[in-house]
């Protein structure tokens, strides 16, 4: 350290843009901003690639984000190139930047060893390690392949997806549990049965699974295994018929399930504040047993041809006035706006969320519900206050205009808070005319509005 | 005086400019959050090298987004090359982590699928490999370098003579 400098440190104070009023004297302030220059000058040399103009680690920081075959490219750009990507401990091998459309058909084994090459090349730790194979190819990740690259990565590896294209019955291999650093861990296309000696996952927060076939009790044993997980997605997966998850740390799920679901039970889930639940094929009624108690957002969403669909049957009142009293967004898709029994069930849904700040309604379904509209009654409005409702957007068919307007009438005299009110009826390809549209508009202008604020959109 | 200007830390860009930031703001630039803890009394005015003023501009944007939730609304499309690499590098003079990672996915973007003769441009980097040398790695790696999607390179032709 430059003594001349350290002596006149009120000189340093003024170049430094202190006051020297507000300088109780103190060297190390000067000192430090005196060396975050120096330091960056010193950086600067040490580390910068003279050719290139940016200092190494921001090189670093641009090339994780590179897809794999970008990412060897750069070993062409100069000899100091040649392995700069080899530390980089981020490997991507997802869908068509791995392989693009005319690479799908290279055999398996030449699609094992490209990966096994990158590995045996790569130096250093490897946090984040992808692996999705992109539709229309027909490689699979096999136990060999598992074997010979989990060891390379089971050490340090925090995020990791192992995704096959479609379902592959093959078990998700035992060495894969051995990788006990993971904090997000997806996968698919595999047949999952626990190992028998499996501690966890200690760190998991974040678990997505897709397309896999669980084994008895497997789905159980791997959750209870992971003591801080935060988040939870299960797609269209197979071999289990309850869910009924006790973690105390889970925030978020998403689970879209089939027929085969008999119960779903959420009630031991304090923390789950997000929830999404999807039927694929249809529900089965009192499917839901119980739900979180401190909802913040709730979606569900019926499955798009299930003639059956009806919400009113799969959660019952009771569930109802118990766990929707803190939701602020709801979305409901694929509800049968011209059954009359579900209008009022939505009303009852409505009622029974006081916090409700946004409301999302979609019908994509096909579906047409043989029974008549039925108008002659509106829906009661007097004993109703939705006023923390802010957001509304309903978005349909345009067959089934009718049975929205009732609700949008509904909402517009209960909702004292309202901002914007969008309804959209340009869903599929059935248009309505000039005059149908003129009709519908000229009845939302004149409905009765409970906030004087309230916009209403109108959009075909 | 004291009391409210303690929300606010005053910061003064390359060219003279004093922004006064919250210090939320100011808490996720660690190299400025550093400079305030080592501080024994109150920090006046932070000076932040590198750092220009539309630098602090879009800094205090991208702020305002993710308090919002929409960060992802926040966009560097208008910024040229030379632009971009230079925001970077003031975004990470400041040390800010999340801004740093936009910033960074952006560069990759632009990178992305590009021959390798941009790509040596953009870092402003010299072919130092002999033909051989550079013909035997492209023959190596020949599954990165292959690909519709990807551009040509212009001078592939003379390397491999």
């Amino acid at each position: 350290m430059n003594p001349s400098f350290c002596g006149n440190a009120s000189t340093q104070c003024i170049a430094a843009g202190i006051p020297i009023s507000h300088c109780r004297f103190s060297l190390s302030i000067v000192r430090s901003l005196y060396m975050s220059l120096f330091n960056k000058k010193a950086n600067q040399d040490d580390h910068i690639d003279r050719i290139s103009d940016l200092p190494s680690n921001v090189i670093d920081g641009i090339l994780e984000h590179l897809s794999i075959r970008d990412l060897v490219r750069t070993s062409i750009l100069s000899t100091n190139w040649r392995y700069m990507w080899t530390s980089v401990p981020t490997l991507k091998f997802q869908g068509r930047s791995f392989l693009p459309d005319d690479h799908l058909n290279y055999p398996s084994p030449v699609v094992s060893k490209i990966i096994t090459d990158v590995l045996m090349l790569h130096n250093g730790p490897i946090y984040k390690f992808n692996l999705l194979i992109p539709y229309g190819c027909s490689f699979e990740i096999t136990l060999e392949c598992l074997n010979t690259w989990i060891p390379f990565l089971s050490r340090n590896v925090k995020h990791l997806e192992l995704v096959n294209n479609g379902t592959y019955l093959d078990k998700m291999p035992y060495i894969v549990f051995s990788c006990k650093e993971l904090t997000k861990f997806r996968f698919g296309g595999f047949n999952l049965s626990i190992p028998p000696n499996f501690s966890g996952f200690k760190r998991l927060l974040n678990l997505q699974l897709q397309m896999v076939t669980f084994e008895s009790g497997a789905l159980e044993s791997l959750i209870s295994g992971c003591p801080l997980l935060e988040k939870l997605r299960i797609e269209y997966c197979h071999g289990f018929e309850y869910f009924h998850i006790s973690t105390p740390t889970l925030k978020v799920l998403s689970l879209v399930f089939d027929k085969n679901m008999k119960s779903i039970c959420l009630k031991k889930a304090q923390n789950l504040s997000d929830l999404t639940l999807m039927a694929n094929d249809g529900w089965v009624p009192g499917l839901i047993k119980s739900l979180p108690k401190n909802m913040q957002r709730f979606c569900c969403i019926a499955s798009f041809s299930d003639k059956k669909n009806v919400f009113a049957d799969i959660i019952p009142p009771t569930l109802l006035k118990s766990s929707f009293n803190s939701i602020k967004y709801l979305r409901l898709a694929n509800v049968i706006l011209n059954e009359r029994r579900e209008l009022l069930y939505i009303v009852s849904v409505l009622k029974s969320a006081p916090c409700l700040v946004e409301l999302d309604i979609q019908n994509y379904s096909l579906v047409d519900v043989a029974q008549p509209p039925d108008h002659s009654e509106e829906l009661e409005c007097r004993s109703c206050c939705l006023n923390q409702l802010k957001t509304v957007n309903i978005k349909i068919r345009a067959t089934s205009n009718q049975d929205a307007m009732s609700l949008i009438r509904f909402i517009l005299a209960t909702s004292t808070s309202l901002k914007t009110l969008t309804f959209d009826v340009g869903l599929g390809s059935q248009k309505l005319d000039a005059l149908v549209l003129l009709s519908i508009s000229q009845d939302l202008l004149l409905m009765k509005r409970a906030s004087q604020r309230a916009e209403v959109k109108f959009l075909h | 005086m004291a009391s409210s200007s303690s929300n606010l830390i005053s910061l003064k860009t390359s060219d003279g400019t004093v922004f006064k930031v919250e210090r939320a703001l100011a808490k996720t630039m660690k190299t400025v959050q550093a400079i305030i803890e080592e501080a024994d009394a109150n920090i006046y005015m932070i000076p932040i090298h590198n750092v220009f003023s539309h630098h602090m501009d879009m800094i205090i944007d991208y702020y305002k987004l993710s308090v919002a939730g929409k960060s992802k609304e926040f966009s560097v499309e208008k910024l040229d090359n030379d632009e971009l690499k230079d925001f970077l590098l003031a975004v990470h003079y400041l040390n800010m982590e999340d801004l740093f990672e936009v910033l960074t996915q952006a560069v990759a973007d632009r990178l992305e699928k590009k021959s390798v003769g941009y790509v040596r441009k953009y870092f402003g980097i010299e072919n130092d490999f002999t033909p051989e040398e550079y013909a035997a790695i492209r023959k190596k790696n020949d599954w990165a370098f292959k690909g519709d999607d990807i551009e040509p390179e212009e001078d592939e032709e003379k390397q491999e003579e």
